[in-house]
């Protein structure tokens, strides 16, 4: 910090400003939603919400925290989801975002079109369901939460164009050494692909660790149920309830729904984890930028 | 310029196995769980019922999606989602690519982490939380009326005000993506080889003309790829943000009805299969179009960047 | 040229997987898909062919177990049915913390009457309308599903083809369920002549509470009995003193009404938000647009009225889609006219709204298949063991200990019974408290909880028998025909009706929202509507 010029001093002071604004942005809605959670559910309603709570009060993480082994069931199923889901995931998107990025491949414009007519088109909700439901039988399983997600055309085609920015004469020199693609791919491109290869992990493992929709349609059994469907099904109930109110039965008014502060507090639950980990996972993804970019 | 005289047929053969080879895993999943459903799309012109078996249910043609060309507002909202769309791309683009060479350009690594780690948050909240959140201060009995009070000034109703939803939609949307959308761009600046920026400090360029001539330049087909694929979804909108956000409040509908949004609140009576696959196909046809053509342009003016 | 020869070369590749793929397929979904064959046969006939082998089977034990009517499930029968297992969608506030601890139990005694056991389904309510629509259109064997007007659509399924009509199958079944209730109760379920749903019974005759603060009836002296069974949309000025007398002194409190058919006196031939109503009163059965009749339009009136006095806090409340009792018991509450009266009522709006609440009905309760339909469960026709899901259902309605059990959980665990008799919440009720009687079957079977009067479900019953029966009892509307035009009309009542309920809607907006929805199709639907009333009515 102060070795930095003057000359470089003041955009640096800029730009921080830019960001620290940002920044503001992003937490001070993080501090809301845990000062919901830390507040009086009767307190919010009469008075209004407020940055921080003005009666202390930990309802809702004990309404949340009930029966905490069920919750620990649900961390353990996302997490297995999302390091399994993200490893292979990652591992069969470099190999066809390899072979798409190289000019010399045959296959390569149709294979391309492969990949992205599927961002398109496809077949619905029921045609999948039946498919996975009485063909593939991956009902109420684990890999129903992680195949589907294993080639996602969306990162494939970020990651061809990371791939694209590898120099060719390195792989060509290769090829006259007589390396067989599978060498060239492993030893060569994918350490050189790391900043592109880390950003699609972590947006893999984001994308584990954000779904509800595959839990949703595939997964009945409680000790299956990932921690995000957990929140949704809260959530959604919620506002399934209040919103068809007036054709529902007489009785059905007696429905007592979760607090708000029960909400917000299952909401950080949910991300805390994600939250918790990102900074270990940067680590290594800057470690990985830097690497990737000795080389010219 | 790719050809390489020296390797024999059979070379090249081998080559594009092994490389098929390796695109094979990829490719068997996104046969299975895309292509072979897509076999249903079929359900999009018929009218199903469960004694004939969803085969075999009368073919209706295209009466399924007349029901949403016949409506009051199917124009509005199709307006409404391809002008949102058209905002979301453009200033979402520009603020990521912004945000990413701004974060280039910090130097002390601390800091770089925690922003990177800061941008992130907001992404991990559902538009559900998201919704509470953006009440909790924009509310009748939120955060930004309590201080207007305490001011003096006389509060401003946010549910009640069209003209400011699309706005607050844009920033709602731009605020929750842009840490995830600026690392790409980040990650592809960092791909860049340092040479380039080496040989610039050599010749004496300004910042501003390195990311003008450089940093810009050399990014640009991670832009375009980035844009063509959201150009792909043109026609779609994220449900969450126009379903939750404002709250279903009902005289805010002209400016904040979508397609989907739309389409479920048509369907929630009836839930018709068909006519909700109709809709998803008409989506998919006129962002397959779009992307065609934009495609085609980006052929013409720089074959690189193509999609395929 | 060079690119379509490329992609064939692809589509070769391709083809070859998509072979392989689907003899994969094939081999592992041969089951299914000779479920799917078996069930493409004629509805009826492969019913009771199935029937028919599995009594053959069995040595006719489901005709001994039919003909037993000192329960149809006695003990006796049991081991002469083949053990099976019963798959069953219902929805509600899932999960509860210990609920397979009590479907283990409740499984235990299944099995031990009727040699099944229950695959328990329990579907959170907000998914359950999804989940419904792709299990049944992908044609699984589930075999029982709880439908209803207002959730995984009742109609709309049986148009369809999705459930097993039950006529047979409940007289032969279900002889105890099937005689505990009047014939206009199952009537109501008919769809062209036959039963589809079996009726799990509760309040089922509707007219709105009228749910008051006791602590503001006291303090602003409202004669409750006054207003009781007089309130409707042009009488609403009966309460205009008392609003203003609490507003007065409590200007955060404010009214709350309810758009719904039955506050109107019409009979709702879809529902609120669907134009097509016909009136309780009206012998000829004209099918009407409800947001163009009188009664709707005064109370457009009295809103805008009451908006204009300042007596709705119609700005706060505009940002919500509907009020529900969380602002109650934030005591923001005048009274709540919504719902429907029942017995024991006050009970549960007091423990919602945080303080004592006083009930009376708001106009004459009346029987409608709506109210009847609310609640029901339905068989599927792809199910392999229909006749063992009746007797299920035949069991849940018949054993109090084992609908308690479904109910509330394990007794002295999850609920306690007190020395009157009334349930009281148990230590451990967190753990499994679903609070859905009507749910899992008729909830007059349900222990009487404490602070109901104890003859709570004699009453009810007392309450259906006196409603009067709309004329269009048994009478169901089949929305196929006008389907687009009711998806049309649904989102423009979704755009203007929290502003009517508010009174902000000008006479302009007002005029606004019956053009939309007369271009969405309104009268279309209206005729539709009428004309299948005439030939049902020519028919009866």
């Amino acid at each position: 910090m102060t070795a930095v010029p003057l000359k470089k001093r003041i955009p640096q002071l800029l730009i921080h400003l830019v960001f620290v604004l940002f920044s503001l942005a992003c937490i001070v809605p993080l501090i809301s939603v845990l000062s919901v959670s830390f507040s009086n559910e009767v307190d919010i309603l009469k008075n209004g919400y407020s940055l921080w709570p003005r009666q202390f009060d930990l309802n809702a993480y004990t309404y949340v925290l009930y029966r905490p082994l069920q919750l620990l069931g649900a961390f353990k199923v996302s997490i297995i989801v999302s390091v399994v889901g993200t490893v292979c995931a990652v591992l069969f998107m470099a190999g066809i975002a390899y072979a798409l990025s190289r000019h010399d491949y045959k296959f390569k414009n149709s294979l391309s079109f492969y990949v992205f007519f599927t961002m398109l088109f496809n077949g619905g909700l029921v045609p999948t369901y039946i498919l996975i439901s009485n063909y593939l039988h991956l009902k109420n399983t684990i890999w129903v939460l992680i195949l589907p997600y294993l080639a996602v055309p969306w990162f494939i085609l970020l990651l061809r164009s990371f791939m694209q920015k590898i120099p060719y004469h390195i792989i060509e020199s290769c090829m006259i050494d007589g390396a067989s693609e599978f060498r060239i791919f492993f030893q060569i491109v994918l350490p050189l692909a790391k900043p592109g290869l880390a950003t699609v992990a972590l947006f893999t493992m984001l994308q584990y660790w954000n779904d509800w929709w595959l839990s949703l349609l595939y997964i009945e059994e409680e000790h299956l149920v990932p921690l995000q469907y957990m929140l949704y099904r809260m959530m959604n109930n919620i506002s399934f309830l209040t919103s068809s109110t007036n054709m529902m039965p007489a009785s059905m008014k007696n429905v007592v729904l979760p607090s708000e502060s029960a909400r917000m507090a299952m909401a950080i639950l949910a991300a805390g984890p994600m939250l918790a980990v990102f900074p270990f996972f940067q680590k290594y993804f800057v470690r990985g930028l830097t690497v990737g970019a000795v080389k010219g | 310029m790719f050809k390489l005289p020296f390797l024999s047929p059979s070379r090249h053969f081998k080559k594009n196995l092994q490389l098929t080879l390796l695109a094979l895993p990829a490719m068997l999943i996104i046969l299975v769980f895309s292509y072979v459903p897509m076999g249903g799309i079929f359900i999009a012109f018929k009218n199903i019922n469960y004694t004939d078996g969803i085969v075999h249910s009368p073919w209706v043609g295209f009466d399924n999606i007349k029901f949403f060309f016949t409506s009051n507002d199917a124009w509005l909202v199709i307006r409404n989602t391809l002008l949102y769309n058209i905002v979301f791309i453009g200033v979402g683009t520009f603020m990521s690519v912004v945000f990413a060479i701004l974060l280039n350009e910090v130097l002390s690594r601390k800091w770089l982490k925690a922003y990177q780690t800061i941008f992130f948050f907001p992404y991990f909240f559902s538009w559900i939380i998201v919704a509470y959140m953006a009440y909790s201060f924009i509310g009748p009995y939120g955060v930004i009326s309590t201080w207007l009070s305490k001011l003096g000034y006389e509060s401003f109703d946010f549910y009640s005000e069209t003209w400011i939803w699309p706005i607050l939609l844009t920033l709602i949307n731009i605020w929750k993506g842009l840490g995830y959308v600026s690392i790409i761009f980040y990650a592809g600046i960092l791909g860049i080889s340092q040479e380039y920026f080496e040989a610039a400090e050599i010749d004496g360029a300004s910042k501003l003309q390195v990311i003008r001539n450089i940093t810009v330049p050399l990014i640009m087909p991670l832009i375009t790829i980035m844009t063509l694929l959201s150009i792909g979804k043109i026609f779609y909108s994220d449900f969450g943000l126009f379903f939750f956000v404002p709250r279903e409040v009902g005289q805010l509908f002209p400016v904040t009805q979508v397609i989907d949004t739309y389409v479920y609140r048509m369907l929630k009576v009836s839930g018709d299969i068909g006519m909700s696959s109709a809709v998803g196909l008409f989506q998919s046809v006129m962002g397959f179009i779009v992307v065609l053509i934009s495609n085609y342009v980006v052929r013409k003016i720089d074959d690189d960047n193509k999609l395929f | 040229m060079q690119r379509a020869v490329r992609m064939s070369k692809l589509g070769l590749v391709c083809t070859i997987i998509l072979l392989v793929f689907s003899m994969l397929a094939a081999a592992c979904g041969s089951n299914s898909s000779n479920n799917n064959n078996s069930s493409g046969a004629s509805n009826n006939t492969a019913k009771n062919d199935s029937a028919a082998a599995d009594s053959s089977n069995t040595d006719t034990s489901g005709n001994a177990a039919a003909t037993d009517n000192s329960g149809g499930t006695a003990a006796n029968t049991t081991a002469d049915l083949p053990e099976v297992k019963l798959t069953w969608y219902f929805p509600g506030n899932w999960p509860q913390p210990e609920q397979d601890k009590v479907f283990a139990e409740v499984n235990k005694v299944v099995k031990s009457k009727i040699n099944a056991t229950i695959d328990f389904k329990a579907i959170p309510f907000g998914d359950y309308d999804q989940k419904m629509q792709v299990v049944i259109a992908s044609g699984e064997p589930y075999d029982i599903t709880f439908t209803a007007g207002w959730i995984n659509n009742y109609t709309q399924n049986v148009a369809k083809g999705a459930f097993l009509p039950l006529d047979d199958l409940l007289a032969k079944y279900a002889p105890q369920s099937y005689a505990s209730m009047p014939a206009s109760f199952w009537d109501a379920t008919k769809i062209k002549g036959q039963i589809y749903g079996f009726v799990n019974q509760q309040i089922s005759a509707r007219t709105p509470a009228v749910a008051v603060p006791k602590s503001l009836i006291d303090k602003y002296a409202l004669d409750m009995n006054a207003i009781g069974g007089k309130i409707g949309p042009d009488t609403l000025n009966l309460l205009e003193p008392f609003i203003q007398a609490v507003k007065k002194d409590n200007p955060q409190k404010y009214p709350v009404i309810g758009i719904d058919p039955d506050f109107f006196n019409v009979e709702a031939i879809v529902g609120i938000n669907v134009p097509g109503v016909v009136a309780f009163n009206d012998d000829s059965l004209t099918v009407v647009n409800q947001f163009e009749s009188d009664g709707f339009k005064k109370f457009l009136a009295t809103m805008r009225d009451w908006n204009a006095k300042g007596y709705l806090n119609a700005k706060e409340r505009l940002s919500k889609k509907s009020d529900d009792w969380v602002d109650g018991k934030a005591g923001k509450f005048i009274f709540n006219i919504g719902g429907a009266f029942k017995p024991g009522g006050a009970n549960l709006s007091s423990a919602l709204g945080g303080e004592p609440y006083v009930e009376v009905p708001a106009g004459t309760a009346h029987l409608t298949t709506g109210g009847i339909t609310a609640t029901m469960m339905a068989i599927n026709r792809n199910s392999k063991n229909p006749e063992r899901a009746m007797m299920l259902l035949e069991l849940l309605n018949t054993d109090k200990d084992l609908y308690n059990l479904l109910n509330f959980g394990i007794k002295d665990d999850h609920y306690k019974i007190d020395s009157d008799g009334l349930m009281i919440p148990g230590d451990n009720q967190q753990g499994y408290n679903p609070q859905v009687p009507w749910m899992f079957a008729s909830n007059f079977l349900a222990n009487v909880e404490k602070g109901m009067p104890a003859d709570v479900w004699e009453q009810t019953k007392k309450v259906n028998a006196d409603a009067l029966p709309s004329k269009l009892l048994g009478f169901t509307f089949d929305a196929e025909p006008v389907k687009g035009e009711i998806a049309k009309a649904t989102a423009v009542w979704d755009e203007y009706s929290r502003a009517i309920n508010l009174g902000v809607t000008s006479e302009e907006k007002y005029n606004e929202f019956l053009s939309k929805l007369k271009s969405a199709g309104a009268e279309k639907i209206i005729a539709e509507m009428q004309k299948q009333i005439n030939d049902w009515k020519a028919g009866n």
